[in-house]
């Protein structure tokens, strides 16, 4: 079941949350939605699961114009941030309470809790209470529950904010892995770019209730198109200048640096954006960039360490052997991205 | 950035349609309802009042009479003693039952249930003679202080006859009340909250005092709130106890009932003077809730902990003394049921005569008890959840807000101004009720529906609104999620609620003995007629008020003990 | 759940038959004629019982239902309430003058024993059931020195008065105290009036007034003779005192509500009220004053002829009521 958000707008009293908004999720996909708290992501899932109604535009489940289809017959699954289990019931009875509503029989309510729970693997912590279990166990519980009346969409909202980080990528996997598993379209809100991008088929980067760039989490990654989605997903130097010839920038601070391919037209004022992987340390000729270390950080397997170029611009690169503050350094970038749109820094 | 898009955003946002109001929402139909049943039985019935107090003498409009309130000292020193007494009992009260309620809700302390059970029990003061207890034991010539006076034993004060008598019987007919709320609340705090404080290297007390009660601070001010209210309420206690201590209450009560001049626009004045500083201390109350409304969402049950030998006895004795001096108007009245008063005065001679001739009459009053009551409750509930629910989740524009305050009004009248009220509405067409028992019923549940409504409402301000998202998810419609995961969640609150709310309803005075009409005479008002004068046969008022008290106990007791496990 | 779901059905099953029950006795209330009485009654049972007990016997045919009520001005504020559409037959207890003061919502009628009573009411609006006075008590624990205790008003308002406050509801809510007022101005002036209050501490009301002598609260105060007597008996540490320059007094009185539902069995309770039998009985078990000539003082109270009684102008005191009592709170106001 593919999901299409149309011209999505949602105003609450004074304050826009969501301005225009189209996203297209294909079916047996995950989209993320992507962005800093306040962004709208979290309003444009409540409208996809129908807790609260956009102002404008529409959403379709497959062919369908959900608009008036109440929240309790959109056949949607979805997982709260709080978790959102009901105190008064059993693991199995929380799970078991919408195919109850279906009114199933008792044998399958029974098989299809049993598989759901085996699924998140929590077989045997049937009969305990909510309050018994560790977050994460309750959130297994979450989604076990979303899960069990087979939707057709599930609707994720920050799922794993409340867990420790290593929960966190511990989790994340068994979600994707179980989306995977049944095939289910899904929409996740996240502010954690790390987890967008290891579990999404489709990323949604938002940014004041716009979305920014949809893409692959490679696309959105690699080739970032607004400064904000640049800044937003990954470390990024963002070097702001004007094109003077096709292949070269002069950058605000007077450098000039040639990057050795088409830019774009020239005089047109651009960001280039680098991540410190794509920069490498070369001899003095080659260099594109010279600078002098201001500082370095030792992170395990690389070390990342910050040049200042001639013009003041602070340059963020990667690389393995020690380098002392105050040494010059020459650099050379073997991929970068060139933008055009500022939609500011995250 | 913001700027571009603020600027973007004004055109088209104009012409978007408004979220219009739907009428198929099932809430909606049931605040109307419950707005109209409001508005009958509350608006309606005051309306006299507000009407007198803008009519001058010579029936013109008038807003002289809230000059008075400024300028005149016969009232301003009334009002400012109110607030001032309203306040200190509030503070006092939390200073009881907040620590108490903290180390209740923690530790392992023996005994819990009958402690908890006790507490609830002494949410109920025996009607009339409350005050009038402590006056046995610590007036001039009560007992303790005789007592004290024979071993020399120096007392702090003459007689506990002044404003410290008053906030002194306040303060220990309302802890409970904070307590209870109190307590709920910080079981309900998420102890991961304070883990992850903890973690950080907080100290557990820097813990509490930082995260614990910041999150227990709504029910606090509820709880103070509702305390507060009670006293600033309250003629009774002062009339007693106040010895000349000018009270608002009073005021409204001397110029609605005066024998001698009778000015009911200055009592009406008064009474809305009243409504006004209440309205003030709820909307004080409501900001510090709304505040902090879904702070506490505990999914998982607070561990009780150990408490180390010595600070374990302390705490008990600070609870049993607490529960002690909170049940010493029930002892008192219980003990001198089984003496001897002639005149009014106690004898030190044990009789049951008192029973002997309670019994002679009917037993009646007793079953009528339960019966107006029990209807009053039920109705109360209902009410409480609709009010309670729509004020809490939904975001009516204009019911919700009205709803909120209109149920608080009765909460501030004073019940015999109430009931002129009620009389003079319903005592012609369109609706007649005088005469009837039907009229105790609706006096009952409308003056205590904001208790049962606050507590419902503090309970409904724990549940989050994602549990009941998530139901709908799995295909619950709204009325079936309520159902199934809100009333079942809130069900504790809903039946400590609607408990208390009972017993304050059975123990319900002044508006009774304005309405009560034979046969309809409920236990109040027979423990009033024996206590009404000072020379009037006080014993066989302490009889009815032990068997009131034990008939109300005893099933809450069995209440209590049914829903433990729901409960704590 | 069940259980509470049986409770609720329970009640509700209650209430049905009770709103029934409420439905027949209003319907039946209006056609049962005269076989009832309701009385508003001010006064506790150690005093209405007795009474009520003789008239039962008396008049079996006639059922009376007594509704107490805290006060004069609230059965009074009741009965104005209910003025449309009276639910009420008589009131009783109180003093005349409250009678005067809201003749408007009682029928005057002339009862066969009226002529029998000493205070009669030339309207018919009150009839008199019994007379009250007031004395000084003292509590002799309290203000042990029998010296120096008053034996006059004009004893109470002496600056170097020794016995405490003395404890005065104020009159505006009291009908006792205003009676005491008025006749502080008829037997001296508003000049002892201004003295007597930097000695007096104003309490809400008259119960307050009394309960305070009793308890040793204060040291001096006023009380109805009748209740002071009963609690002498009861042990109570009080003396009382019939101020020798003169004695308040009020009548206490009874009266049909105008409009009353069942007039004629109203008539027939309050002429008995005034019967003989009755009124003796009001002295020997009630132990309060007759309000006929021909039934003495009750046990352990003086004879009328002892006592000097204040001869207060009623016309002045009850016309006059708004300006009196500005001037006491003048009073109050100045000293302080």
């Amino acid at each position: 079941m593919d999901i299409s958000i149309r011209g999505v707008s949602k105003t609450f009293g004074e304050t826009t949350a969501l301005e225009s908004v189209d996203l297209r999720v294909p079916s047996g996909r995950l989209a993320t939605l992507l962005g800093a708290s306040g962004c709208g992501k979290t309003t444009l899932l409540r409208i996809i699961a129908g807790f609260e109604s956009a102002d404008a535009g529409g959403v379709h489940f497959g062919e369908l114009d959900i608009a008036k289809v109440p929240v309790w017959k959109r056949r949607i699954g979805f997982v709260f941030q709080s978790y959102a289990l009901w105190p008064h019931m059993t693991v199995a009875e929380n799970v078991a309470y919408g195919l109850r509503l279906r009114k199933l029989p008792k044998e399958s309510v029974a098989e299809k809790v049993a598989a759901g729970l085996a699924m998140v693997g929590l077989t045997g912590r049937d009969q305990h209470r909510p309050g018994q279990l560790s977050g994460g166990q309750q959130q297994r519980v979450a989604l076990a529950r979303a899960l069990a009346l087979e939707p057709d969409v599930l609707l994720m909202d920050e799922p794993l904010s409340n867990l420790d980080a290593k929960l966190r990528v511990e989790m994340r996997r068994e979600i994707r892995r179980i989306q995977q598993e049944t095939g289910i379209t899904a929409v996740y809100v996240t502010h954690d770019q790390d987890e967008a991008l290891e579990i999404s088929d489709l990323v949604a980067v938002m940014n004041g209730g716009r979305i920014e760039q949809i893409g692959s989490p490679e696309d959105v990654y690699e080739r970032p198109e607004t400064t904000f989605v640049a800044s937003f997903v990954g470390s990024v130097t963002l070097l702001r200048g004007r094109i003077t010839d096709t292949s070269a920038l002069a950058l605000a601070g007077g450098d000039k640096v040639d990057f050795g391919r088409p830019l774009g037209s020239a005089g047109a004022d651009v960001y280039v954006a680098l991540r410190p992987e794509d920069l490498r340390i070369v001899e003095n000729g080659d260099a594109q960039f010279t600078g002098k270390v201001v500082r370095s950080s030792f992170q395990g397997s690389v070390r990342e360490s910050v040049a200042e170029l001639p013009g003041g611009e602070l340059l963020a690169f990667e690389h393995r052997r020690p380098l002392p503050t105050g040494a010059t350094v020459g650099l050379a970038a073997d991929r970068f991205t060139v933008i055009e749109n500022d939609t500011g820094v995250a | 950035m913001t700027a571009r898009t603020a600027a973007q955003r004004t055109g088209p946002a104009r012409s978007r349609r408004r979220p219009r109001t739907n009428w198929r929402d099932p809430w909606r139909l049931a605040g109307l309802l419950a707005l109209l049943v409001l508005v009958i039985f509350i608006v309606y019935p005051q309306l006299w009042i507000v009407r007198a107090a803008f009519t001058s003498d010579s029936g013109a409009f008038t807003l002289a009479r809230f000059g008075a309130f400024v300028t005149d000292e016969r009232f301003t020193r009334p009002l400012l003693h109110s607030v001032v007494v309203s306040l200190a009992v509030g503070a006092g009260a939390a200073v009881v039952a907040v620590p108490l309620a903290f180390v209740m809700a923690r530790y392992r302390i023996p005994g819990r249930q009958g402690i908890l059970t006790m507490l609830t029990m002494a949410t109920t003061s025996p009607p009339f003679l409350g005050a009038y207890a402590w006056l046995l034991l610590l007036g001039s010539g009560g007992i303790l202080t005789k007592a004290a006076k024979g071993v020399g034993l120096p007392l702090p004060f003459d007689s506990i006859l002044g404003v410290g008598g008053i906030i002194w019987v306040g303060v220990w007919f309302t802890f409970a009340l904070i307590f209870l709320m109190v307590y709920d609340a910080f079981r309900a705090v998420d102890p991961a909250l304070e883990e992850a404080a903890a973690s950080v290297g907080s100290t557990p007390w820097r813990t509490h005092a930082k995260v614990t009660l910041p999150l227990a601070v709504p029910a606090i001010a509820t709880g103070c709130y509702l305390a507060a209210m009670r006293i600033f309420a309250d003629f009774g206690t002062p009339m007693l106890i106040g010895g000349g201590y000018q009270m608002l209450p009073v005021v409204v009560y001397q110029n609605f009932m005066s024998e001698v001049a009778a000015s009911p626009s200055v009592a009406a004045t008064a009474s809305i003077m009243m409504v006004l500083v209440s309205g003030l201390a709820l909307l004080a109350q409501r900001r510090i809730v709304a505040r902090r409304s879904f702070a506490v969402t505990g999914n998982r049950d607070q561990p009780l902990r150990e408490l180390r030998r010595g600070p374990k006895a302390l705490v008990l004795i600070g609870i049993w003394t607490a529960l002690l001096l909170g049940f010493v108007p029930h002892l008192v009245v219980l003990l001198t049921s089984f003496l001897r008063w002639q005149s009014g005065i106690l004898q030190w001679e044990p009789t049951l005569e008192n029973y002997r001739r309670l019994f002679e009459e009917s037993l009646q009053p007793i079953v009528l008890s339960f019966v107006l009551a029990g209807i009053a409750c039920l109705i109360a509930l209902v009410l409480g959840v609709v009010v309670a629910y729509i004020v809490a989740r939904k975001k009516f524009v204009i019911s919700g807000p009205l709803l909120n305050n209109l149920v608080m009004v009765p909460y501030i009248l004073p019940g015999t101004v109430f009931a002129i009220g009620f009389i003079l509405a319903f005592n012609h067409l369109p609706v007649i009720l005088t005469g009837t028992a039907l009229i105790i019923v609706v006096a009952y549940f409308i003056r205590r529906l904001p208790y049962v409504m606050k507590s419902i409402e503090t309970a409904l301000g724990q549940v989050h609104p994602s549990l009941e998202e998530a139901a709908m998810s799995v295909g619950a419609p709204p009325r079936r999620s309520f159902r199934d995961i809100v009333v079942p969640i809130i069900r504790p609150a809903v039946i400590s609620g609607g408990t208390v709310g009972f017993l304050q309803m059975i123990t319900e005075l002044s508006a009774t003995v304005m309405l009560y009409a034979v046969p309809w005479v409920t236990m109040t008002v027979v423990i009033f007629t024996n206590a009404m004068q000072p020379g009037s046969p006080f014993g066989v008022a302490s009889a009815m008020t032990t068997v009131l008290l034990v008939s109300v106990y005893v099933p809450l007791y069995l209440l209590r003990r049914r829903y433990r496990t729901v409960s704590l | 759940m069940r259980y509470a779901t049986t409770l609720g059905a329970g009640l509700l099953a209650l209430a049905l038959t009770g709103c029934s029950g409420v439905l027949t006795n209003n319907a039946t209330a209006g056609q049962n004629g005269d076989n009832t009485v309701t009385v508003y009654s001010v006064s506790g049972p150690e005093v209405t019982d007795p009474i009520l007990n003789e008239f039962k016997a008396k008049h079996p045919e006639i059922k009376v239902n007594k509704i107490g009520l805290p006060g004069t001005g609230e059965a009074f504020a009741r009965v104005r309430a209910e003025k449309d559409r009276p639910l009420g037959d008589v009131i009783w207890g109180g003093s005349s003058e409250l009678y005067t003061a809201n003749a408007d919502l009682i029928t005057p009628v002339e009862l066969p024993n009226d002529a029998a009573t000493v205070a009669k009411d030339p309207n018919h609006i009150w009839h008199a059931t019994d007379l009250l006075f007031q004395a000084i008590a003292v509590n002799t624990d309290k203000f042990p020195d029998a010296a120096k205790h008053p034996k006059t008003f004009e004893d109470l308002a002496k600056p170097d008065f020794s016995g405490g406050d003395i404890a005065f509801a104020t009159p505006k809510s009291s009908g006792t105290s205003y009676s005491l007022l008025t006749t502080m101005v008829t037997l001296h002036d508003w000049d002892y009036v201004n003295r007597f209050v930097r000695n007096a501490r104003m309490l809400d009301g008259s119960t307050a007034m009394f309960n305070m002598v009793k308890d040793g609260e204060v040291g001096t105060s006023f009380i109805n003779e009748d209740l002071g007597a009963k609690w002498l008996a009861a042990g109570v540490k009080i003396k009382l005192i019939y101020p020798e320059d003169g004695v308040s007094s009020q009548t206490g009185s009874a009266g049909i509500i105008k409009g009353a539902a069942h007039e004629a069995a109203a008539k027939t309770f309050v002429d008995f009220l005034m019967s003989k039998e009755a009124q003796q009985i009001m002295v020997d078990q009630v132990q309060r004053r007759s309000s006929r000539n021909d039934v003495s003082a009750p046990k352990g109270l003086p004879p009328v002829e002892q006592l000097k009684r204040a001869d207060i102008d009623e016309k002045w005191a009850s016309e006059q009521k708004d300006e009196i009592l500005a001037k006491f709170d003048d009073a109050v106001k100045s000293a302080g």
